[in-house]
């Protein structure tokens, strides 16, 4: 389930961003106050990106930030951050980016389902335009 | 057997997601093959048949001689449908 993952306080909406780093930042910023992560786990999300490119950015206006366990993960949890304007991640198609799927993970097996169920609601463009135009936190988590 | 690689930076994100979209895709349609997911520092081309990986990390794999399947949408599962059983469908000729 993917509610067993993302909890309604692991979602913001409307959150002001400039750079890509600072959106991963805010990602991973709700990652630790849900007590999922170290918080050099939001330096590896970053270094990830700065080292491997823009590849996080997985589907149109989508970025999956998210490190490796033993990175500081400790817990598996998803966030959902909706940003307040699209900011440019590098990424050739996918630019500019809207939602921020913030991913801890402890194994690579435990969030599997839930992330792909979250993949097949996001790939309903109705359902993804009613997530990012949400105003509230409770009305993205009703999506789910 | 067939043996498919998924790939991302991590080995927990993107290449878990589309080895399990691969293998529901695979089930659906009877073919027989192993998927696994890893990361781009340990991965070993010659050990795939087919490498489905995202368009930055496909470029990587421009000199290797297994078919390599870039992917832009992770939400698009019709598209990697498509791809998937179109390389295989080349494959078996």
């Amino acid at each position: 389930m993917i509610t067993d993952f993302i909890k309604e306080d692991h979602i913001r909406v409307g959150v002001h961003a400039d750079t890509w780093q600072e959106a991963v930042q805010e990602s991973g910023k709700v990652l630790l106050e849900a007590n999922a992560i170290e918080s050099r786990y939001i330096d590896a999300m970053i270094n990830k990106v700065i080292e491997l490119g823009s590849y996080i950015v997985i589907a149109p206006g989508i970025a999956m930030p998210h490190a490796r366990p033993e990175d500081g993960a400790k817990k598996t949890a998803i966030t959902l951050i909706t940003l307040d304007q699209g900011v440019p991640f590098g990424h050739e198609k996918n630019d500019p980016v809207k939602l921020i799927v913030g991913l801890a993970a402890v194994d690579n097996k435990l969030h599997l389902e839930a992330l792909a169920a979250l993949m097949e609601l996001l790939g309903n463009d109705e359902k993804l335009q009613g997530i990012l135009e949400s105003k509230t936190a409770k009305e993205v988590y009703d999506y789910l | 057997m067939l043996k498919i690689l998924t790939v991302c930076g991590a080995g927990v994100g993107s290449s878990m997601m589309l080895k399990v979209f691969a293998q529901q895709i695979l089930s659906k349609e009877n073919i027989e093959a192993r998927v696994d997911a890893t990361d781009i520092g340990s991965i070993n081309p010659q050990d795939a048949d087919i490498i489905i990986t995202t368009t930055d990390f496909a470029n990587l794999f421009r000199n290797t001689t297994c078919q390599v399947l870039p992917i832009d949408n992770l939400t698009d599962k019709e598209n990697l449908r498509n791809q998937l059983l179109k390389c295989i469908e080349e494959l078996q000729k």
